[in-house]
């Protein structure tokens, strides 16, 4: 996939997993008798949201080539940048109704971040299992 | 013994059943053909030139626009490109990364590493990096879905 597919692929995923998710929000809110209310211009930032976090991908192109310290300082680099990009997002575009709400954004982001991580080797695990047995039955014999 | 070919569109889809009574010393020979394709690739080393069974070889691969060949002990230099040798490698040989291809035969295990690659542990304990791109391609000739 080319790195502008993938850019447009990710802007999608994200807006759609920060929609998903305040969705759920809304509704635990509601139960809990806090209702929240989206302004017109919030759906619109959630997707330029999604964009500006789909750009730092580019840190992590061909990923698979570094050693595990590049690997590791990479992924730190780009979880901080998505960081800073959702704060600053929600500073500018005024999603933040007080300190309390900021940190709530800021512990679903560490949430999410870690989530797609695990999610996607877990996936690359199911793989490995799949590539396994499938070799243990045409394996030469040394 | 009665012999049918039919086409298949993909190369993937290419597989041959052989039903027989038992495996004669024939038949083997016929398994061997279908499975490592004409049976070997001309290699060098120490400027003589040597015939290298493809059943022997563990992986090949591109340094520097030279390719090497390796098998459990030795390795050999190709006058082949590496493009050039996936043609005329047998089914079980397959790309793992832009300048490497292993032999399927010869993995002992895989294991997936975080950001998606995978490691692979060769029969003679070598380690080879599968690149995140070429895993489905692994999967594909293993007829994993």
């Amino acid at each position: 996939m080319n790195i502008t597919k993938k850019i447009f692929v990710q802007s999608m995923a994200i807006a759609t997993a920060i929609l998903f998710l305040n969705g759920i929000n809304a509704v635990i809110q509601h139960f809990a008798g806090n209702d929240i209310v989206l302004q017109w211009y919030h759906p619109i930032t959630i997707v330029m949201t999604g964009i500006l976090c789909a750009l730092p991908t580019v840190l992590l192109r061909e990923a698979d080539q570094w050693d595990r310290k590049t690997f590791w300082a990479r992924v730190s680099i780009h979880c901080l940048a998505l960081y800073v990009i959702v704060t600053g997002a929600g500073w500018i575009f005024k999603w933040y109704t007080d300190v309390k709400s900021f940190i709530s954004v800021s512990i679903i982001f560490f949430i999410v971040y870690a989530f797609v991580w695990l999610l996607s080797h877990w996936l690359d695990k199911q793989d490995e299992k799949k590539i396994n047995s499938a070799l243990d039955t045409i394996r030469d014999e040394e | 013994m009665r012999v049918r070919f039919e086409q298949v569109d993909e190369k993937e889809k290419e597989q041959a059943l052989i039903r027989a009574v038992e495996k004669t010393a024939d038949i083997l020979s016929a398994m061997d053909l279908l499975e490592n394709g004409s049976g070997g690739i001309q290699v060098i080393k120490d400027r003589n030139t040597f015939f290298c069974k493809l059943t022997q070889i563990y992986y090949i691969e591109s340094v520097d626009k030279r390719t090497y060949v390796y098998t459990k002990g030795e390795c050999y230099e190709s006058r082949d490109r590496l493009y050039e040798l996936e043609e005329k490698l047998g089914m079980y040989y397959v790309r793992i990364s832009k300048s490497m291809i292993v032999n399927l035969r010869k993995i002992r295990n895989v294991s997936a590493e975080p950001g998606g690659r995978m490691v692979a542990v060769l029969l003679n304990g070598e380690r080879v990096i599968i690149s995140r791109s070429y895993v489905k391609d692994i999967k594909r000739r293993l007829g994993i879905q």
